[in-house]
């Protein structure tokens, strides 16, 4: 059984945000992520009932730090590498 | 004297000595990138102007005698994913082809601090993603050793200027062994430091949890010097650790009697080239010639290892590249109506077809119903491999096997099939899965005269034993000759 089909990629994609260029690239998609779930499949063979996960490498303890003033980015520079601003704001197209 | 086959430590030491001046090192190099740059395709910006501006003015410190800095005058490389202010980064992407960055990356501050000399920035997989340097969007890079070969990747570019002499040393990043995979390939030494050593901050991110900046060099003594240099905690990057011992050339010349290294039969099993196969067991040899003893062991969950590491690597990526919405930086689509569209365009047009495959691959394994199947059982995976490597650590100082399962193939071989690429990765994903430090070292080359990798791991923050083996493995076998008489073809 194929769990992976092309309505599944193009809803993942769409998730994604990203546009299918075509029918032809969806196909595409669908059958590289296809071969790649059923070769992830290789872990169900393990007994994985009584084992944690582990979301990193080392034990992590929350960083805290005083809470300081300290120099931000200027308006400038938080603006340098955007293609559209209006007025010192990040300018987007309409939302609704 | 030939300056592009100089090491770190024989250039401070004739810099310091004003045998030679900052400037005729860093414009010797810039020649040889020049000459034959073109054809390696090793850069993707070449710090000229800047770069010799800042070598006259070294020039006038070390008149005055004031180098100060461990890399007073040296050259260097930098991947294209690590932040350098006012120098663009690119990530070897179209969606970050103009972006230029505000502020530099820790490892930058650190290395800065030094005094060296910044060369450019150099070609990568499109966002780290790939394992041959194919997936840059600027162009395909070359392996010095066989311009028909691939450097390997991601950091192919770090990688082969190293090899190339462009620079004494470089910086790549690892999160699946992109490091240690081109550094096998080119025949130089690279290190995955363990996770939490190296600050992250300024790395562009791929799989945070997975990620690692790491220094490839011609030669042990530099790889440790440089690693010296760039570690350390940085109060941006969280996970990175405070208070450590972070010195590494001390002591590693020590003697090897009495370690103990295990050698997984897995690592010499199914689909690990002969000749692999025979360069590692020579090396085991190498080894118990020194007084070490080494002995075959199991690691059985390594066939798991490439499935979880791409489900967890994949779904992390999926996450940090939602930041690129094309509205604070990089790449914008026209034309766009409203903010849906707008970021639809931008990414699809922005992002090249492998990041796509794997946003796409991390959006569905994080997607209701498959999160518990697959991510969750991915990282469980995770825990028993490092429970194995941690068990395998309480009888043995290192771990010894491969780097990669082949030598570098042909450009063009493998970059149809992106699960047999996939399924290279089987050696190096492990150490990043565990956060575990590993380096890959010279020791040998194939018949077709391509190099081959011997990598060994070590226990979290056992970077110093990894150097004192690899150190002494070094002066046995070595490619040291061999990359000081490649000849670069220029096409």
């Amino acid at each position: 059984m194929s769990e992976i089909t092309i309505d599944t990629v193009k809803h993942v994609a769409n998730l994604a945000r990203i546009e299918l260029e075509d029918e032809k690239a969806a196909e595409a998609f669908t059958k590289e992520l296809d071969e790649v779930v059923n070769y992830a499949h290789l872990l169900d063979e393990l007994d994985l009932s009584s084992t944690e996960p582990m979301f990193h490498a080392l034990d992590l303890n929350n960083v805290l730090r005083e809470d300081e003033v300290a120099e931000p980015l200027t308006q400038e520079e938080a603006l340098r590498n955007t293609k559209s601003t209006k007025d010192g704001y990040f300018k987007v197209p309409k939302m609704l | 004297m030939n300056i592009h086959e100089l090491t770190v430590e024989e250039l401070y030491e004739k810099i310091q000595s004003k045998e030679i001046k900052p400037s005729e090192v860093v414009g010797a190099l810039f020649d040889r990138i020049e000459a034959s740059d073109e054809t390696i395709g090793s850069f993707l910006f070449v710090n000229k102007e800047e770069g010799l501006k800042r070598a006259e003015e070294l020039d006038r410190l070390q008149e005055e005698d004031k180098m100060d800095g461990q890399l007073f005058g040296i050259p260097m490389g930098i991947k294209d994913n690590i932040c350098t202010k006012d120098i663009l980064t690119t990530c070897a992407s179209h969606m970050l082809e103009d972006f230029n960055p505000v502020y530099d990356a820790t490892v930058m501050e650190k290395l800065n601090h030094e005094n060296p000399v910044m060369m450019g920035k150099q070609n990568m997989d499109e966002f780290a993603m790939g394992g041959s340097t194919e997936n840059s969007y600027f162009k395909v890079a070359r392996n010095p050793w066989d311009t028909k070969a691939v450097p390997g990747g991601s950091s192919g570019g770090s990688a082969a200027a190293v090899a190339a002499g462009y620079v004494p040393f470089s910086l790549g990043s690892d999160t699946g062994g992109s490091v240690r995979q081109p550094s096998a390939f080119c025949g130089v030494v690279g290190m995955k430091p363990t996770y939490g050593r190296v600050s992250r901050y300024g790395l562009v991110a791929f799989a945070s949890s997975l990620d690692q900046i790491g220094p490839i060099t011609r030669n042990v003594r530099d790889n440790a010097k440089v690693l010296e240099i760039i570690s350390g905690n940085h109060q941006k990057d969280a996970t990175s650790m405070p208070d450590m011992d972070n010195t590494f050339l001390e002591g590693i010349d020590a003697d090897l009697t009495g370690m103990k290294i295990a050698l997984p039969k897995e690592f010499l099993g199914e689909g690990i080239d002969d000749e692999v196969s025979e360069s590692v067991k020579n090396a085991a040899k190498i080894f118990e010639s020194l007084g070490a003893t080494v002995e075959e062991v199991s690691i059985p969950h390594t066939k798991y290892g490439v499935s979880a590491y791409y489900l967890i690597a994949s779904s992390e990526a999926s996450a940090n590249l939602a930041r690129f919405d094309g509205i604070r930086y990089g790449y914008k689509a026209e034309g766009a109506e409203t903010l849906e569209e707008h970021y639809k365009k931008t990414r699809s047009e922005g992002f090249g077809s492998e990041v796509k495959r794997r946003i796409l691959l991390g959006t569905f394994v994080l997607s209701a119903g498959h999160y518990d199947q697959h991510y969750i059982r991915a990282q469980k995976l995770r825990s028993l491999m490092e429970d194995e490597m941690k068990e395998l650590f309480s009888s043995y100082d290192l771990i010894m096997g491969p780097t990669t399962p082949t030598p570098a193939y042909e450009i063009g071989e493998k970059s149809e099939d992106s699960l047999k690429m996939y399924k290279d990765d089987i050696l190096t994903v492990p150490a990043n899965l565990t956060g575990m430090p590993a380096l890959s070292i010279p020791s040998g080359l194939s018949e077709k005269g391509r190099p081959i990798g011997l990598q060994l791991i070590g226990n979290h923050f056992d970077e110093k034993k990894i150097y004192n083996a690899a150190f002494k493995f070094e002066e046995q076998y070595n490619l040291h000759e061999q990359l000081k008489s490649l000849q670069l073809e220029v096409h």
